[in-house]
């Protein structure tokens, strides 16, 4: 096996290197950085220029670059299949590369800071769970949508730390803007959060 | 003709020319503004409309963007965003023709190769307009006539100026994917039984939809 094996498209979505589990609960960064859960494991097995940022809790797509260069990683860690949320997440991520008119209706290009809040509420999911579509407004806001028999949600999130939501279950409909605090949210989100 | 859209004070024709003119992501708010109420419903929105839309045609929103399309192959609620702030459009059944249709669905297609037609969604416009969200018992969207020269059967759904905050936004979103069916996507084969399609470019149609 490969040292540094890229999972997804153009290199964004989801990586496995050195056997590390990135972690998709913690992540708060956007774009090319990866948060790393365990990394004190594989801190030994990387090159300096990785090492460095080994304190920190993100890591660089740059020192996976790094290490595969200098070729002096090799782990024996079993592949690890790209997980449901992390598809969502890099389904997200490649939206940086839509521009305005992305729908040909005029619809406005991503707003990076909407996206960044909905990745770190995709990555709030418990396990198992019902997941929700990602999806883009035409005002570049990013949203997440579920359907099913039981239950419709509707989140928007509006780029300036708050997140506006409208949900149907079990005959009840909910709706309001919330700060978008992941660890303080109204009970409404539960089933959300947790199915 | 010029003259029958004036309501009042309220110039129809010259507001939907004026709406969103300096920004276009405000155009629906521009509209409200100076025609509060679906006061032009019943006025021509432009020089190439045959007739206002009545309560009881069905108007058809075509589906195009495969960003507007969940993992199961049903819409989500984002094909409707539009008609927050630029106008979602949409097609009158009664006056567009197979011979506009093709190449109205076919222009669209080549102004992005990540377009495909997957599906179109209908409703009628009385159902349309009947919607409300619930801190308002106003009407939460009007249905306007806004031909194009290319296409005269073209009208837009706009939000009204009884939806407020965010929450409300969604929610008509909500009632909107409702009114259109709920989520399910009318293949392009099955609409008016196959024969838009089949005029369709074969390349055009083969082309697969990329997420």
């Amino acid at each position: 096996m490969s040292a540094t094996q890229y999972i997804g498209t153009a290199g964004t979505a989801a990586v496995l290197a050195f056997g590390i589990n990135l972690c998709p609960s913690t992540a708060n960064s956007f774009g090319s950085e990866f948060a790393v859960r365990n990394i004190s494991k594989i801190a030994t097995t990387l090159p300096a220029s990785a090492r460095k940022r080994q304190a920190g809790s993100s890591f660089s797509t740059h020192d996976f670059g790094a290490a595969a260069n200098d070729q002096v990683v090799q782990s024996n860690v079993a592949e690890r299949q790209t997980s449901p949320v992390e598809r969502i997440v890099g389904e997200m991520r490649r939206w940086t590369a839509l521009s305005d008119d992305w729908d040909g209706q005029g619809a406005s290009a991503p707003l990076e800071q909407s996206v960044k809040e909905a990745v770190a509420f995709v990555r709030m999911l418990a396990p198992g769970i019902p997941l929700p579509d990602p999806m883009v407004h035409a005002n570049g806001r990013a949203g997440l949508f579920w359907q099913d028999g039981q239950m419709y949600a509707d989140l928007e999130f509006l780029g300036d730390g708050r997140m506006a939501y409208y949900i149907e279950r079990t005959g009840d409909k909910h709706k309001g803007v919330v700060h978008f605090d992941l660890l303080n949210l109204p009970p409404v989100f539960h089933p959300l959060l947790q199915g | 003709m010029r003259g029958q859209e004036v309501i009042g004070d309220v110039d129809c024709l010259a507001i939907a020319l004026a709406s969103g003119k300096v920004n276009p992501s405000t155009r629906v708010g521009d509209f409200n503004q100076a025609a509060p109420d679906c006061c032009c419903e019943n006025q021509r929105m432009s020089d190439y409309s045959p007739r206002p839309v009545s309560n009881d045609e069905v108007v058809t929103r075509f589906v195009f963007a495969p960003l507007h399309v969940r993992r199961n192959g049903k819409l989500n609620s984002s094909l409707f965003s539009q008609v927050q702030n630029t106008g979602c459009s949409v097609q009158r059944e009664a006056i567009a023709t197979r011979a506009e249709l093709v190449p109205w669905i076919t222009a669209f297609l080549n102004k992005n190769g990540t377009f495909t037609w997957i599906g179109t969604v209908a409703s009628s416009c009385s159902a349309i307009r009947s919607l409300t969200v619930a801190t308002s018992d106003r009407r939460a969207v009007a249905v306007y006539d806004t031909a194009e020269p290319e296409n005269p059967a073209h009208a837009e759904l706009f939000q009204t100026q009884y939806v407020i905050d965010e929450a409300d936004k969604i929610e008509l979103r909500a009632e909107l994917l409702k009114a259109f069916g709920g989520g399910a996507i009318g293949m392009p084969d099955a609409y008016r039984d196959g024969v838009v399609w089949t005029d369709i470019d074969p390349v055009l149609r083969a082309r697969p939809m990329q997420r």
